[in-house]
């Protein structure tokens, strides 16, 4: 088993093959080997690690992905989230975006990756406006800048 | 300037920290201009002022919380979704472009995502002269469909950085005007291209022989190259930029290609290639009458080959599997043209591709398909084989073996049932038949009703009536009671039919009366025999399939339409 303590100095005791689809634990259980001590994740936080270790279970025992391939090269299967993954990812928007942070901290790429398709696909065939509303976002662009963007936007418009 | 959260600064205008926002300095109004100009500076301020603070207000927002790499990472999933689907109009598939319009600081992230950029959109010319100049220095993936657009000088410009090349699909239509100036660009590829992974030409026009690659296409070496894909590209094999890094290899010529590799300088290309995973060679076969046979342990033998497809005569074909040994694990697909009469000898040199260095014939006409698909029309017949289960639990795996015939086949059940003879069927599982007409009773009975293990049978798109037939049982006579003429009851192990689509016929009261009879026949031999029925929704004044549900109330059968 391996101890990790959060950033709200909460102790979990982890199954060794589970936090192992973490490259981060991974390379830091083989650098230091076997070890009584916690690991601190001064970057998680408990309600998070609880979230990234339901992750984890899952996939427990399948092969770890190549890491970092080529979306473009995969294709269509680039593009896929899986059943389970989008139920995992049905989560507050400050949830969301703290799995990504910590699946990045953790070095988890598969995760990271439904992370950021997850949100893509929130974003996909909106408007800026829309945009802006679903994510909290003011329109803080000068003027100038906002002819710039009227300029750029007829390119994705006027076809 | 002020510091955000994430690092980045902003600028605060000059006279933002007045006690009272709306105080305009001097407070006469003698000169209206000058108040003018002092209110209007005042404006300015504020409104810098106001975009300040949303700045500093978007910094606290989830988005804009995450490092500019995670960021660029959700647009690029954005882009790869948009982009993705090559049959949207071009509006969608740049609407990824909306995450440069959303705030200063996603604009930021995404200008300085030099990746986001590496497709320039070549039917928006303007874009893509932007997109070119925003990826900077990063490998460039090059997509020209020759449909949308025209050749432009930002495609040029493009495909001559020949070292920032990734990948480079081109298709050259009839309605591109730049023709001739995409082969000035290519001859003048003789140099290394040394992230290039992906190759993909293809001439699109009537004019076969007027594109070819020069014989020192890219002799500065393709350390990268992973997958070449050539159609109708007049393609020799000796000017091939082959090596050992292609894993796939796909060459489609015409039928009239008058460049055929001698054996020799077949062999000696595809000895270049020992990782080679995928093979499609169209019309591209050494002909056979520069073939000098290989004795079969001479053979060339690709062990990572996975998908092997060929098109071209059965005489070339037959000359390819004795050159080559492949490893029984490849799905196959072989698109034969030529006298069927051929098959014979094509499908016993078939057979040595199955063999294992043992001897032991593990795929291939010498174990019993499970699964079988078989498909015709009057120019066409299409046989797919499975000898592994897997096609049982999933409809798109890829056959171990597709047999594809060209040519006439008003009259499908001789060829059909020859090439079937050559296959062990013995533990045949699945038959699924489309578009066949013209039943033969008697042949499908002989060959395929006397099976022990059929349990399902599935027909798209044929005369009802002719399947009902060849499924019902004979009328009792006094030597063979309910039995077929050898005393075997013929497909002795169906549990389940399938009509999709079917054709009732003329006489739709005959086939009801057929379908119900074979309902209850098979009900009463079989307990858990069911039959699902699927009509194509048409106008049915008669109420034919009303009637039919009627008359199988009670009968395991399902009824229903396509929407």
């Amino acid at each position: 088993m391996v101890l990790l303590l959060t950033s709200d100095n909460e102790m979990f005791s982890v199954a060794e093959d589970v936090i192992k689809r973490s490259a981060y634990i991974k390379n830091m259980l083989e650098d230091v080997g076997e070890s009584d001590l916690p690991i601190p994740l001064p970057n998680v936080e408990s309600n998070v690690l609880v979230k990234i270790l339901e992750y984890c279970e899952h996939y427990r025992g399948e092969p770890l992905p190549a890491s970092d391939v080529d979306p473009a090269e995969i294709g269509d299967r680039s593009l896929d989230i899986a059943d389970w993954d989008q139920k995992y990812m049905a989560v507050d928007q400050e949830m969301l975006f703290e799995i990504i942070l910590a699946a990045n901290y953790l070095d988890i790429k598969s995760l990271l990756d439904v992370g950021c398709k997850t949100v893509a696909k929130m974003m996909k065939g909106k408007s800026s406006e829309e945009i802006r509303t679903l994510f909290n976002i003011a329109n803080d662009f000068t003027p100038e800048e906002e002819a710039q963007i009227r300029k750029e936007n007829a390119w994705a418009e006027c076809r | 300037m002020d510091s955000l959260e994430n690092g980045a600064t902003i600028t605060t205008c000059s006279s933002s920290n007045l006690s009272n926002p709306l105080q305009v300095e001097g407070d006469g109004i003698d000169d209206i201009e000058v108040f003018h100009h002092r209110v209007d500076s005042r404006i300015y301020d504020l409104e810098c002022e106001i975009r300040t603070l949303k700045t500093r207000r978007n910094a606290a927002t989830f988005t804009c919380r995450l490092p500019a790499e995670l960021l660029s990472r959700i647009f690029l999933a954005l882009s790869h979704m948009s982009s993705q689907n090559i049959t949207d109009p071009v509006h969608k598939r740049v609407d990824w472009l909306i995450c440069t319009f959303v705030c200063r600081r996603w604009r930021d992230v995404a200008l300085s995502c030099t990746e986001l950029w590496t497709t320039p959109v070549f039917a928006v010319p303007a874009l893509a002269e932007t997109m070119l100049a925003r990826s900077k220095d990063a490998p460039l993936r090059i997509k020209f469909s020759g449909e949308a657009e025209q050749p432009s000088e930002t495609l040029f410009t493009s495909l001559s950085q020949l070292d920032r090349l990734l990948s480079v699909e081109l298709v050259d239509s009839e309605v591109t005007t730049g023709s001739s100036q995409i082969q000035e660009m290519l001859s003048s590829w003789t140099g290394q291209a040394p992230l290039l992974t992906t190759l993909h030409l293809h001439n699109a026009t009537t004019h076969a022989t007027t594109h070819t690659l020069p014989i020192d296409f890219l002799q500065g070496g393709t350390p990268s190259l992973k997958t070449v894909v050539l159609g109708m590209w007049g393609n020799t094999w000796e000017n091939l930029p082959l090596g050992p890094t292609i894993t796939c290899l796909v060459i489609a010529a015409s039928s009239t290609n008058p460049r055929r590799a001698t054996q020799s300088a077949f062999l000696s290309c595809i000895k270049r290639l020992p990782f080679l995973e995928v093979l499609t060679l169209n019309q591209m076969l050494p002909s056979r009458e520069s073939a000098v046979v290989s004795p079969p342990d001479r053979r060339l033998h690709l062990p990572r080959l996975r998908t092997l497809s060929l098109g071209d005569s059965l005489l070339n074909m037959d000359v390819f599997f004795r050159l080559l040994h492949v490893p029984d694990e490849v799905n196959v697909a072989l698109h034969c043209i030529g006298n069927i009469s051929m098959l014979e000898e094509t499908l016993k040199s078939a057979k040595t591709f199955a063999t294992k260095g043992d001897g032991n014939v593990t795929k291939g006409p010498q174990t019993s398909v499970r699964y079988l698909v078989i498909y015709t029309d009057s120019t066409r017949m299409r046989v797919d084989l499975w000898w592994k289960d897997s096609r049982l639990t999933s409809s798109t795996v890829t056959p171990d073996l597709s047999l594809n015939f060209y040519g006439n086949f008003h009259s499908p059940n001789q060829p059909l049932f020859r090439l079937l003879s050559h296959f062990v069927l013995e533990s045949l599982h699945t038959i699924h038949v489309n578009s066949f007409r013209g039943m033969d009773k008697n042949q499908w009975r002989t060959l395929l009703g006397r099976l022990p293990y059929v349990e399902t049978v599935i027909v798209d798109r044929g005369p009802l009536h002719e399947w009902l037939e060849i499924l019902r049982y004979d009328p009792p006579t006094e030597s063979q009671g309910n039995r077929t003429e050898n005393g075997e009851r013929h497909f002795p192990g169906l549990i389940h039919m399938g009509f999709r689509a079917m054709d009732l016929g003329n006489e739709k009261a005959e086939t009801l009366r057929l379908l119900v009879q074979v309902l209850k026949e098979r009900s009463t031999t079989s307990p858990s025999f069911k039959m699902d029925v699927i009509f194509g929704k048409c106008p049915d004044p008669n109420n034919n399939y009303e009637k039919m549900k009627q008359a199988t109330e009670g009968l395991n059968v399902n009824w229903s339409f396509f929407p």
